[in-house]
């Protein structure tokens, strides 16, 4: 990859920075609420989806959490979408559109 | 005792000797009513007086016209503002007042006082109201009602001017008056019978009934509690005294409320018995109630009958809800309350009495079994039943269209009465005779009714026979010591027989009804039906019985003429104690309340306890059931097309259509004519939602909104009034016309006659015609001919089909007229020869000579000897005659037609030939020369007979030439007008075929240019034309798979995207199927990246060289907010780099932006950007153009050329709607995807299939299969 510097995220660790800690603390936020999580690298996406959906109060199906613009799949986790400490999670609602 | 009441009928007939055949009990004609009718002259110059007044109405200076009769219909108003107008009708409308702009115009009387078109009522109630209050007030209530009733027909027609409602149609007529037409009046038309509904909803809806009923429902009073509430429902007084009932709005609320307390005032503690009929509606006027007595009455005369036929049929004559029912109220001295106690004796069957205190204990054997009913009268109707089995047998009975008809047969060998009998139960039994009923299937049932008249008769006779024996009362003596209540009489098929003979009586009583018979009949009808009845029934028969008191005071339903209960009471006091109603306590049950209720099946009702309602779940947030967004579960409907659609709630405005605006505007000025808040309300909310309203009845606001209620009672009763009299008049006229139709037409007639084949059936014969009837008139001549063949061999077929009436013969012309009226034919010409017989035959130079062979002259001889002696100077023109011109004819013609056999049309143009001849002195001098010699014809006539052969023979070469010269000039018209008709073809076949040719030249330009128009834009936008349609059917099983989809298990995952992202049976049933739904992103994206997949598959191209790229919707946010440089992740993920781009097809980026989807789309093959926005046409907006090329740039970097890339627009379907853009995205990505030009791909109706095959697509997990893409 040629490209590596168009990689926006904030906290890149160096290529031969030793293996990532076992813990990432992720931040999901829509805007008006900031959410920070600890999750290991192996932890499924989901469980830090629907926690935040539960203390929003909003279903899992209407909003999308999206990973430098890059929807997360509930099966994903920090290791599958190469995230790093601190990285950002956003969530927008979902894109529904008709006239 | 009723049995010295029936003297016989027949008594009083006994003189009438030939006329002893026709029985009395069925025969209206003696007893017809004879109405002093109006003669059809008198009643025609009464109408044209009518139409006179109009005329001399119109004509008269007096209707002031406005200046243009031809306005259309709502009146324009060019300067004024909506709002304006509105202000201004408001001001000028009060609905109140009555100096209203009427009274600024001209005096316009709808019609003068006493005007022939209108009924009475109508003007009393005009000048009650005044005219503009009425015509509104009308308007709005039959509006009202029409919207009550969910009626469809349309709302009465406005003209826009008086004369045009004058020549309109309708029962009722609105039209506009006044300067600025803002004045509505009515105009009523006697003589149209065209009502404004003609629907079959005659119902109210129950939530309009309850609305103007005031629910329904009403407290019962004290008075009312019953009896056996009080036991049943607690012992404790306390608690009973807490049982509410309520009443049924069947017996009219209020009225009814206030006449229980008047009444409970004046017999607060007698002891009373009252007997009320009850009706639904405030018809309590002395006339309906002397109608309910009367039929009461005739009902306990016709006690073989249940019960609730009677009172069905009392419904059926009151035409409303009539119950009846009696109660009896008591003060209990020591609880001091009122008890009241309902005798539900109309209801009771007698075998179902359970009242040990009936009067079976008291009873005695009567001595005679025949006194109940009367000697003389059993006598009697058995004499008419067996002589009317032995008329059918005889083949006497007659069958017509009507029983008129019928009447007018009075020769000797017509059972009138019985025929009149068996049309009657014809038509009681299967109906009247439908004249669009094919013959045959009238037959049929004519058949049937026959064999069953036949077989009741005789079932009566056998019957009657046996229950009416003068021995019968001494067996049952014998057998039993008292009369029991149980009496088994005779077998089953006996009984069976009973119950037939006694439905069979209940049908001559009704007969009786419509034909007056004397009065002891009916009476007897209904006595012996009981006693059938009870023979049915195996009960003790009455007749046997004797009985102390009178037996009919103990029949349900009686009501007793002395005291006359019902008469006593005025109208504005009619008792009504109420039926009770309590089937459902809760009044949100009571849906099918306004039901019949079941006399005798009452409940108990209780206070309504309220609703009981689900309680409402309020689940906490996280809790597994908890919805957050709680949608209105929608019912899906996209294929069939049974189920519901409900649209989203709010319906953009913009999808109003020029002409469903126009359409609003014209309402709402007819809305301020009329004054109409209610719709003025909602057409003006229908700027807001598009015109799609629609009313929904519901609740009491609607009332206050539309005056339900006001308008009701204003008018609700007028309205039904006018109707009745239209009907009435109809009815009228109706007979009127019918009594036209019969005096212009004979009416088809026939005998039957009933038999038993070899095999022992019964068969019925019908043998046609009967001609002697009492009115000569109808004696034409179309029964004396061909028909007289029919009646000598009967056949078991419609003797009559119907015949068509044969075409008026043209007079007759003489030779000269006829030739005279062709001039073109030169048939005068003595050189002329018909062609044809020039051509076939050979060449005769003179007339041929034709003689009469030697047995014409036999057969003339013989004639001329028959004839009488002596005869006077006009008779021997014998051939003239009726009888005698045949064989004349045929002897005398045979010789010349031998001769000519070669002229078929000789031979068809001579049969007129005799008789012309008399008319035509100069054609056949030698018919008179004929004639004179017979005059000196003696009785040896062989002598002079030679010289009268000679003539004759003259005669017949005449004859010939004659014939030959006509042959002639038919085969020349014939031959003309041939050749005329081939020209015509001929021009009509050029005509043609030059029109297909110049058709096919345009058809092919038109292809061209089109092909041309097309390569050029190809050319232009590098879009080709679809090699065949994009959007196709879906086949069942996908139709199938796709409603699945919609019903599955909400959580179930049905198909993955490419993306991973799951869908789920909401993204189908909400977000893309229901046609107006808004597409999601999940629907957006999962199907423009298997457009992409699509693509890159069938091209070959390598994962991270793809022809064809397509980035997710949340791309376009973060190049906004991040700027290209933060969308590395992405392009990368859609394999856009510097290196490959430029060698990319196609990059689709859908866009949601302020709710709508658009497209953008990159062809770096050919340097565009462009952006497709459905709602524009497939334009684009300049900025989105601007960032993509900042994307494109970014990427290429310094591969960039400025001045090869450039932002184009491409056509697409325009999006008119305000949920579709979503699929025009979609399909719009398709097409460029492909090289595909939109706006000829597809087209925006198709769009909501285009949902489900998107739904199939996501479904089947991209394009392929099933909805591969090649070949497009």
């Amino acid at each position: 990859m040629a490209d590596n510097a168009e990689n926006g995220s904030p906290a890149q660790p160096g290529f031969d920075a030793p293996p990532p800690t076992e813990h990432l603390n992720i931040k999901v936020t829509d805007n008006n609420n900031e959410v920070f999580f600890k999750i290991k690298r192996t932890t499924k996406l989901e469980k830090l989806m629907t926690a935040f959906c539960e203390r929003q109060g909003k279903t899992l199906a209407s909003v999308r959490f999206l990973f430098e613009g890059q929807r997360v799949q509930p099966t994903d986790t920090p290791d599958t979408l190469e995230m790093a400490d601190g990285d950002t999670l956003e969530v927008h609602q979902e894109q529904v559109g008709g006239c | 005792m009723p049995s010295q009441a029936p003297t016989s009928p027949c008594a009083t007939r006994k003189s009438r000797g030939s006329r002893e055949t026709t029985p009395a009990v069925l025969t209206g004609r003696i007893f017809r009513r004879r109405c002093p009718s109006v003669s059809p002259g008198t009643r025609r110059s009464r109408l044209l007086r009518g139409r006179d007044a109009i005329a001399r109405l119109l004509k008269s200076p007096a209707p002031p016209r406005l200046p243009s009769a031809s306005l259309p219909w709502p009146p324009r108003e060019p300067s004024a503002s909506p709002a304006s107008s509105v202000s201004s009708v408001s001001l000028s409308l009060p609905p109140s007042t009555t100096n209203s702009p009427s009274a600024a115009l001209p005096a316009t009387p709808i019609a003068p006082r006493g005007f022939a078109s209108e009924t009475r009522r109508f003007r009393q109630r005009r000048g009650e109201e005044g005219d503009d209050n009425f015509a509104r007030g009308l308007y709005l209530a039959i509006r009202n009602d029409q919207r009550m009733r969910n009626c469809r027909c349309g709302s009465p027609a406005i003209f826009s001017s008086r004369e045009e409602a004058e020549n309109g149609s309708g029962h009722l007529r609105f039209f506009l008056v006044g300067d600025e037409r803002r004045s509505l009046r009515v105009l009523q038309r006697k003589d149209d019978f065209i009502w404004h509904c003609r629907c079959r909803h005659h119902r109210r809806l129950p939530e309009f009934k309850l609305l103007l009923n005031e629910n329904g429902k009403r407290r019962a009073e004290d008075g009312e509690l019953d009896l056996l509430a009080r036991i049943q429902e607690s012992p404790t007084e306390k608690r009973a005294r807490r049982v509410e009932r309520i009443v049924s709005a069947a017996t009219e609320p209020t009225v009814a409320h206030e006449q229980q307390q008047q009444q409970q005032e004046q017999q607060a503690k007698a002891t009373t018995s009252t007997t009320t009929t009850t009706t639904n509606n405030n018809n309590n006027n002395k006339f309906l109630l002397t109608k309910a007595r009367i039929f009461i009455n005739r009902a306990v005369a016709a006690m073989g009958a249940p019960i609730t036929t009677a009172l069905a049929k009392m419904r059926h004559t009151l035409g409303r809800e009539a119950y009846e029912a009696v109660d009896t109220r008591r003060e209990d001295p020591a609880t001091g309350s009122i008890v009241v106690k309902r005798l539900k004796r109309y209801t009771a069957h007698p075998s179902t009495w359970k009242d040990p205190d009936d009067g079976f204990e008291n009873l005695a054997w009567a001595n005679d079994a025949r006194k109940r009913v009367g000697r003389e009268t059993i006598d009697f109707l058995l004499a008419n039943f067996k002589s009317q089995i032995r008329s059918i047998e005889d083949g006497k009975l007659v069958e017509c269209d009507s029983i008129e008809d019928i009447e007018d047969c009075v020769d000797d060998d017509t059972d009138v009465g019985a025929s009149i009998g068996l049309h009657l139960y014809r038509d009681y039994r299967f109906g009247p005779v439908d004249d669009r009923d094919p013959p045959e299937k009238v037959d049929a049932v004519l058949n049937k009714a026959l064999r069953e008249y036949d077989s009741r008769l005789r079932a009566c006779v056998s019957v009657m026979e046996v229950v009416y024996h003068e021995e019968v009362i001494d067996r049952l003596k014998q057998q039993y010591d008292a009369p029991p209540r149980h009496l088994p009489l005779g077998n089953v098929e006996f009984r069976k027989d009973a119950m037939d003979v006694g439905r069979f009586l209940l049908f001559l009583r009704e007969a009786a009804l419509v034909r007056p018979i004397p009065r002891a009949t009916p009476e007897a009808l209904a006595q012996i039906t009981v006693d059938v009845n009870a023979v049915h029934k195996q009960e003790m028969v009455p007749s046997y019985i004797e009985v102390e008191r009178e037996m009919t005071n103990d029949m349900p339903g009686h009501f007793p003429l002395d005291p006359p209960v019902l008469e006593d009471v005025s109208p504005n006091k009619v008792d009504v104690p109420g039926i009770y109603d309590a089937r459902y306590p809760e009044p949100d049950k009571a849906d099918d309340w306004d039901k019949r209720i079941n006399p005798g099946q009452y409940k108990l009702i209780s206070k309504p306890k309220g609703i009981l309602k689900p309680s409402k779940e309020w689940a906490e947030p996280g809790s597994p059931r908890y919805v957050a967004t709680p949608q209105k579960k929608r019912n899906l409907s996209f294929v069939s097309p049974v189920s519901r659609f409900v649209p989203p709630a709010r319906i953009p405005s913009k999808i109003m259509t020029e002409e469903q605006a126009k359409n609003i505007e014209h309402r709402k000025i007819k809305a301020e004519v009329l004054g109409d808040e209610h719709s003025k309300k909602q057409l003006e909310e229908a700027h807001f939602v598009g015109g799609l309203f629609e009313l929904r009845p519901d609740s009491k606001s609607l009332d206050r909104e539309m005056g339900l209620k006001h308008y009701e009672e204003r008018y609700g009763r007028f309205i039904r009034g006018l109707k009745s009299d239209m009907d009435r008049l109809h009815e009228v006229e109706k007979k009127r016309q019918e009594e036209e139709r019969r005096r212009r037409c004979p009416p088809r007639m026939r005998r039957l006659k009933l038999h038993r084949n070899s095999d022992g059936k019964l068969e019925v014969t019908f043998v046609s015609p009967v001609v002697s009837r009492r009115t000569t008139n109808y004696k034409t001549s179309s029964y004396d001919d061909d028909d007289d063949e029919i009646a000598r061999s009967p056949v078991l077929m419609n003797p009559f089909p119907p015949r068509p009436s044969p075409p008026p013969k043209p007079p007759r012309k003489t030779l000269a007229e006829f030739f005279a009226e062709d001039d073109d034919l030169d048939l005068m010409n003595p050189e002329w020869r018909p062609p044809r017989s020039a051509r076939n035959l050979p060449e005769r130079p003179e007339p041929p000579i034709l003689r009469p062979r030697d047995d014409d002259y036999e057969i003339v001889k013989k004639l001329y000897r028959t004839l009488p002696p002596r005869e006077d100077a006009q008779k021997p023109a014998a051939p003239q005659t009726a009888e005698n011109p045949e064989p004349h004819d045929d002897a005398a013609g045979s010789g010349p037609h031998d001769a000519t056999k070669e002229h078929p049309a000789a031979d068809a143009a001579q049969e007129p030939g005799p008789h012309d001849d008399a008319q035509e002195p100069a054609a056949t001098g030698a018919e008179e020369a004929f004639a004179g010699d017979k005059t000196v014809l003696g009785d040896d006539g062989d002598a002079l007979l030679a010289p009268s052969i000679e003539m004759l023979e003259q005669l017949h070469l005449d004859r010939q030439i004659e014939a030959e010269l006509r042959a002639g000039v038919l085969r020349q018209i014939e031959e003309k007008k041939r050749l005329e008709e081939e020209r015509r073809r001929e021009e009509q076949r050029r005509l043609e075929e030059e029109r297909r040719r110049q058709e096919e030249e345009r058809l092919r330009e038109e292809a061209a240019r089109r092909q041309r128009e097309a390569d050029e834009e190809a050319a232009r936008t590098g879009l080709r034309a679809p090699q065949r349609p994009l959007i196709t059917d879906l086949s069942d099983e996908w139709d199938n798979r796709v409603i699945n989809a919609a019903r599955a298990n909400p959580s179930s995952e049905l198909c993955k995207t490419l993306e991973g992202q799951p869908l789920t049976r909401r993204d189908f049933e909400e977000k893309l199927l229901p046609p107006t739904a808004w597409l999601n992103d999940n629907v957006i994206i999962g199907s423009i990246l298997y457009i992409a997949e699509y693509v890159n598959t069938s091209t070959g191209a390598a994962d991270q060289e793809p022809k064809c790229s397509a980035l997710t919707s949340y791309f376009w946010p973060r190049l906004m907010s991040h700027g290209p440089s933060g969308c590395g992740r992405l392009l990368r993920r859609a394999g856009l780099r510097k290196q490959n781009l430029l060698d990319i097809d196609t990059i689709l980026i859908p866009i949601c932006e302020a709710s709508h989807w658009t497209l953008a789309v990159i062809r770096p093959s050919r340097r565009t950007v462009s952006h497709l926005d459905s709602m524009r046409g497939g334009r684009g907006h300049e900025s989105v153009k601007r960032k993509l090329l900042e994307l494109v740039r970014f990427i290429l970097e310094d591969r960039f050329v400025e001045d090869e890339w450039s932002a184009v627009d491409y056509e697409a379907p325009l999006q008119t709607n305000g949920w579709d853009c979503g699929v025009f995205t979609i399909t719009n990505a398709i097409c460029l995807a492909l090289g595909i030009n939109p706006r000829l791909a597809y087209r925006a109706n198709q769009l909501t299939l285009q949902r489900r095959r998107l739904a199939a697509v996501l479904l089947n997990e991209g394009f392929k299969g099933d909805f591969s893409l090649d070949g497009v």
